[in-house]
């Protein structure tokens, strides 16, 4: 692991590592361009054949006016932008008109322009929307990167919108959404490094990370796990994380995306890696814990009270969520006796005519809430409120009186579908609805019994579960007391004043020393 | 190794996790039929017993930092006679986890799951058990670490016996006279077994020697005392006449109770104490794999996980009736006495007078 | 290998949910009462709500009462259970009563089936009816319809009565250690069934298992004051403190005990003489005293003074009631056995309580009355 590193890379260079191997895959037996000394329409040829018939391939000639060379344009025309070709390239050609030679255009154009002399890198460039330019010199070439701009506008991410605080999200460019990072870690440490996934497809993707802070044993982890990925193709942000995490067949996740990046920058500072993508506005963390999934951006520009309570509530909803249906299957079929008085018989006459045993009833309504969340997500807007209206409350309602379900399960399920749905991250949401379905069959074959196990299991795994060797459930196993203060809860400010210690973070303290005027 | 060093906080808990378990329940009626109302007495007693033997082991691992029981056994007997004694100690770890699942079994079958067959109530606890050992003491320790508050909630629950509680059940003190109360604490012994485990676990533990032994005393001195608040709290809650008929008695206390909120504390407790339950059970169950690992020179513990599961799940259906299961909890108690509490004293001895020790035995 | 085994358990989950009882498949108890037949056989009452109405919780409730007769208290819920649609479960039963013939037999061989089943409920109220149980069981109420019926209501009528200290708070399980004790007996709540409503009129006493007796209504808050009960939310009485005021109701005063303490001591004299004393020192908010006279210290201390004596009267006459049944609910026998081992070894107790010396004083603080004076 190096700890100075160089500056770092633009992207334009096209100097990742990544690149290396993809040269290395296209180099065919076939010698440069150089040493055949070819002259340029052969050389055009030659360089235009890996992309046998693609018709988005342009070549454009041009007879300079002067002393009559050639230069040739070459580009994909679907991905570049036509405007900066024209201004950036064509006019300071023809303007500096008398004696217009490379030279001169050189010297007045800019910093993305490069001179190039690797013919190899030519497909590689062309699908980085650069243009080309071949002039009669063969030995060279030039590029420049015209990418067309099809990045979106800057915008709050809906899934995971917040009341207070920043409201810009990621977007599908990766070096928007890297400058999104930087805006607020405005560190010489903070180091990206470009990676490039996908024999095919290409995929660009950057890790990031504060060098002083985050282990060096995880960034190398991160790295070789990335590097490892071979694939034709890495379409989603999803595709990586599969890849990438050491349990696959856990159900909880075991990295945290967001689209947040005001969230990424302060995982970073905590000594965490993000991953960052071309093409998709998910960012990754990692490593990441339980806890770090229930955490909301929100909590922090609260008043730290407050923050807590919710947090605490985030956390309670995860037991009710999972264990509410089985725990009322247990209760109306197994352990009524646990029901006082008082409320016995206001259950038992709810559930007196129900033809279902609990179990059916609870599996019927919990895939009724799924299959409307489904339908709901699909739906445009407009239509999305009205499955909610028919889901909702025409299914709830009919469905009682038709004596299908009792009143009672339509709580629980109600409870229970909004407590998954609190979860800040989605990715822990799906996997906590996904768990009640063992829960409630344990509960139904075996009662509290059947439960009690099934948490057990559930602890057991959560306690064995690591991610790039640090552990997932820390810091309750292993304990850590000091970590609690942003786990259940949320402490003030200036009393986060260490990292987490299954980070392992390079410097442990934060130097929250905010309050240094309060004396008293 | 690295994975599987625990602190010697967590070692602690591993104790204290193994300690409290199958016995609690019916702890107050077994000491109850020896020493009359005086059986906290002995419970104190046992205690302090006990302590010699954790003396005594703890002594014994000191003299081979880093070596489980099954190691240390060959290197102070002999290879053959070590051997032997390595097969006996695994075949009785392994039977202790079995009546672990019968007195447990039969305890689940009589208070919540009344009609289920046995065999599915075994298994379930073996199969919890062969996926949790099939990890590594760090991780077990771990998890043990994060049901430990779950002891709060039990102990609420009994202390809500104090609303109707008859103090003067307990006098006159020392009323059966000191032989039975001396007596009476070899039971109590039985119901504080499990500090064994740290014959194996203290290999994997890092600390100073003297914080090892700091945390096991702790660890037995604690147990004792909960078990004691737990006997003396069903001593004045029950006529001494009534705890005769009363073999669950912990259990029968609590489902008088009725909070608003929620009646039958009892089923509550249960769903609670089968954790406890799980918890020595797994315990001795990993003991027994490490043994079954050192016999057949095994890489892993792992691969004899589910072998050593299956094993007890199959003993453990044999007893199914009441009397049966009490011939087998009388034998496999004394049993017990003898490996955990009094063999520890006896391996130190040979050690001690055939000098057998590790060299630059202190681990850090 | 070890995959596969790992996923037995789901095969396990498939296989059946053995001890399910499902809540809309039973019909709760949530009253039961115990008589003994003329030949010696055991008639079980029960009082079980039912549901009528499709929507739930708006509906009536309807309570059906059903009887059976058997040779034992379980043969006969055997037998009810024949009778009704449903699995019969009585582990939400409030109140168990029983006659007053029956109580005056052994309970305990009744109780048995409560304390031998889990799921039964030992939290239930215990009860002695007058006459017959099933009497109070099947007593129609003019409570309005929403009530859930007579268990309920028993349940909350006897929870108000100890809230009121007319009877001692007991249930099926805080009686056991008392069976079992040689040396303390209990009382349980009196019950009587007017037709149209059930009144708690005192408590009976009883001895070992037996009923020996009762004490009546007002008189039973001393003996609740006697067993030492600390507080409970309005411990009241009315007491007759003069008889020189023209109107009878002037004649008297009503005090609300705030608190209670008792001083409970046997002592046992060298020839091996028994003695007890239950000192008891109340402080009590006086609550209705129409002649209103209660601005000096010196008229609260006449006052003071009139209550303790009228209330020490009471106690000795509770107690002396309590030693000719030979009952001993406050438990001196305990105190013996606790304190005089060697003595109480010696005893036969049930022959020798009643001739015990037992004393009683009762010394009264005012320390309320009101927010006049």
């Amino acid at each position: 692991m190096t700890f100075f590193k160089k500056p770092k890379k633009l992207i334009q260079e096209q100097e990742s590592p990544k690149q290396k191997v993809t040269s290395q895959e296209n180099s065919s037996p076939e010698k440069s361009p150089k040493e055949q000394n070819l002259s340029l329409d052969e050389l055009l040829i030659k360089v235009k054949e890996p992309f046998s018939s693609t018709e988005d391939l342009m070549t454009h000639s041009i007879e300079l006016p002067n002393d009559h060379n050639k230069i040739v344009l070459l580009y994909i025309d679907s991905i570049i932008d036509k405007q900066i070709v024209q201004s950036m390239i064509l006019n300071p050609l023809f303007e500096t008109a008398n004696e217009i030679n490379f030279e001169s255009f050189r010297k007045m154009a800019s910093i993305d322009l490069k001179k190039q002399t690797d013919f190899n890198q030519v497909k590689e460039l062309l699908l980085q929307s650069n243009t080309l330019i071949f002039t009669e010199d063969t030995t060279s070439f030039f590029s420049m990167v015209t990418p067309v701009n099809t990045k979106r506008d800057i915008t709050e991410p809906d899934n995971e919108a917040i009341i207070r605080g920043a409201h810009d999200g990621f977007i599908e460019n990766l070096s928007i959404n890297l400058a999104l990072i930087r805006k607020r870690l405005k560190t010489p440490k903070l180091t990206i490094k470009y990676f490039r996934v996908g024999k095919e497809t290409h995929t660009n993707i950057a890790i990031a990370y504060v060098d002083n802070i985050a282990d060096p044993e995880h960034v190398k982890e991160v790295e070789k796990r990335i590097k490892s990925i071979e694939a034709d193709a890495i379409h989603a942000p999803g595709n990586i994380e599969e890849s990438i995490e050491d349990k696959p067949f856990s159900f909880f996740p075991q990295i945290l995306s967001t689209e947040r990046p005001d969230r990424v920058a302060a995982n970073l500072m905590e000594g965490r890696i993000a991953l960052v993508y071309d093409t998709s506005p998910t960012a990754h963390l990692m490593p990441v814990n339980f806890f770090s999934f229930y955490q909301s951006v929100d909590d922090y520009n609260k008043r730290w009270q407050i923050g807590s309570f919710f947090r605490f509530i985030r956390l309670f909803s995860f037991f009710i969520a999972i264990g509410l249906p089985a725990v009322y299957i247990a209760i109306v079929s197994f352990h009524f006796e646990v029901i006082p008085f008082g409320l016995i018989l206001l259950i038992k006459s709810s559930l007196e005519d129900i033809p279902y045993p609990p179990l059916f009833e609870a599996l019927l309504m919990e895939l009724t809430i799924e299959l409307i969340r489904e339908a709901s997500i699909r739906l445009p807007t407009r239509i999305g409120s009205t499955i909610a209206i028919v889901g909702g409350l025409v299914i709830g309602d009919a469905v009682v009186k038709a004596g299908l379900v009792s009143n009672l399960m339509i709580i629980v399920v109600a409870i229970t579908a909004i407590a998954a749905y609190i979860v800040p991250s989605n990715e822990m949401s799906a996997a906590v609805r996904i768990l009640r379905f063992p829960f409630m069959i344990a509960a139904a074959t075996l009662g509290f019994f059947g439960i009690v196990f099934g948490f057990m299991i559930l602890l057991f795994h959560l306690c064995r579960l690591y991610t790039f060797g640090s552990p997932y459930f820390a810091p309750l196993a292993p304990l850590n007391l000091a970590d609690l203060k942003d786990a259940f809860i949320r402490a003030p400010f200036w009393k986060q004043n260490t990292r987490p210690k299954e980070v392992h973070a390079q410097k442990m303290d934060t130097t929250n020393h905010t309050r240094k005027w309060d004396n008293s | 190794m690295n994975n599987h060093t625990i602190t010697h906080r967590q070692l602690f808990f591993l104790i204290v996790q193994t300690q409290i378990g199958v016995g609690v329940l019916s702890l107050p009626y077994s000491l109850f039929v020896k020493a009359k109302i005086d059986g906290w007495i002995s419970l104190l007693l046992a205690g302090v017993f006990v302590q010699f033997s954790i003396l005594a082991m703890w002594k014994l691992c000191d003299r081979f930092p880093q070596n489980t029981l099954f190691d240390i056994l060959p290197k102070i007997m002999g290879k053959h006679l070590g051997f032997i004694f390595k097969f006996i100690y695994t075949l009785h770890f392994s039977i202790v986890s079995a009546l672990i699942l019968i007195l447990y079994n039969s305890i689940v079958g009589k208070w919540i799951l009344f009609e289920t067959p046995s065999w599915v109530i075994i298994f379930v606890m073996a199969f919890a058990g062969a996926y949790f050992i099939s990890s590594t003491p760090r991780e077990i320790a771990r998890f043990f670490v994060l049901v430990t508050p779950l002891f709060f909630i039990l102990f609420g629950l009994i202390i809500y016996a104090y609303t109707d509680v008859h103090f003067l059940y307990i006098f006159p003190i020392g009323q059966t006279g000191i032989m039975t109360i001396i007596k009476g604490s070899s039971d109590a012994v039985v119901a504080l077994l499990g500090f064994d485990a740290a014959l194996v676990f203290l290999a994997y533990t890092t600390g100073t020697p003297a914080k090892k032994l700091k945390v096991i005393s702790f660890a037995s001195f604690c147990v004792t005392v909960m078990y004691t608040f737990i006997v003396f709290t069903t001593y004045i809650f029950f006529n001494p006449m009534e705890i005769v008929i009363v073999p669950e008695p912990v259990l029968y206390m609590l489902k008088a109770f009725s909070f608003s909120i929620v009646e039958r504390t009892d089923l509550i407790f249960l769903s609670l104490w089968i954790i406890s339950v799980a918890t020595s059970f797994i315990s001795y169950l990993f003991v027994a794999a490490k043994g079954i690992q050192s016999i057949l020179k095994l890489h892993h513990h792992q691969s004899a996980a589910v072998y050593i599961a299956l094993f007890c799940a199959l003993v453990a259906i044999i007893p199914n009736e009441k009397l049966e299961i009490v011939t087998w909890n009388k034998y496999i108690s004394l049993v017990s006495i003898l490996f955990s509490g009094i063999s520890p004293i006896i391996l130190l001895l040979i050690s001690v007078l055939r000098k057998k020790q590790e060299k630059g035995a202190t681990a850090t | 290998m070890n995959k596969f085994i790992y996923t037995l358990p789901a095969l396990l989950l498939l296989t059946g949910c053995w001890d399910q009882t499902n809540l809309n498949e039973t019909k709760l108890i949530t009253a039961g009462g115990i008589d003994y037949t003329k030949k010696g056989k055991v008639t079980s009452t029960v009082s079980v709500p039912q549901a009528v109405a499709a929507e739930a919780g708006k509906g009536n409730i309807v309570n059906q009462v059903f009887a059976a007769t058997g040779n034992t208290a379980r043969q006969s819920r055997l037998r009810l259970d024949l009778k009704v649609a449903e699995r019969l479960d009585a582990s939400k039963n409030q109140v168990l009563v029983f006659g007053e013939e029956t109580a005056k037999t052994d309970i305990y061989n009744l109780l048995d089936i409560f304390y031998r089943d889990p799921k039964s409920s030992l939290n239930a109220k215990l009860a002695v009816a007058k006459g017959k149980a099933s009497d109070v069981i099947s007593t129609t109420f003019e409570e309005p319809k929403k009530s859930t019926g007579v268990g309920e209501y028993l349940r909350d009528s006897i929870k108000s009565a100890e809230e009121g200290a007319t009877v001692p708070a007991e249930n099926i399980q805080t009686i056991c250690p008392l069976m079992f004790d040689p040396g303390q007996d209990f009382a349980l709540p009196y019950l009587e069934s007017t037709g149209k409503a059930v009144k708690v009129i005192g408590v009976a006493l009883f001895q070992e298992h037996q009923m020996v007796g009762s004490i009546k209504e007002p008189l039973s808050v001393i003996y609740t004051m006697l067993t030492g009960e600390p507080h409970t939310i309005s411990m009241s009485t009315t007491k007759k403190i003069s008889n020189n005021q023209k109107e009878n109701l002037l004649n008297y005063v009503t005090i609300k005990v705030e608190k209670n303490k008792r001083k409970f001591d046997v002592y046992v004299s060298s020839r091996d003489k028994i003695s007890a004393k239950i000192k008891l020192n109340v402080k009590i908010i006086i609550t209705e005293y129409p002649p209103d006279n209660l601005s000096t210290p010196s008229e609260i201390k006449k006052i003071e003074k009139k209550i303790s004596k009228k209330l020490t009267e009471d106690a000795q006459k509770v107690i002396d009631k309590l030693q000719k049944m030979n009952s001993d609910p406050f438990g001196v026998g305990r105190q013996l056995m606790a304190y005089h081992y060697p003595t109480w070894e010696k005893l036969n107790w049930k022959e020798e309580y009643p001739k015990i010396d037992f004393k009683a004083s009762v010394d009264v603080e005012v320390i309320g009355h009101g927010i006049i004076e």
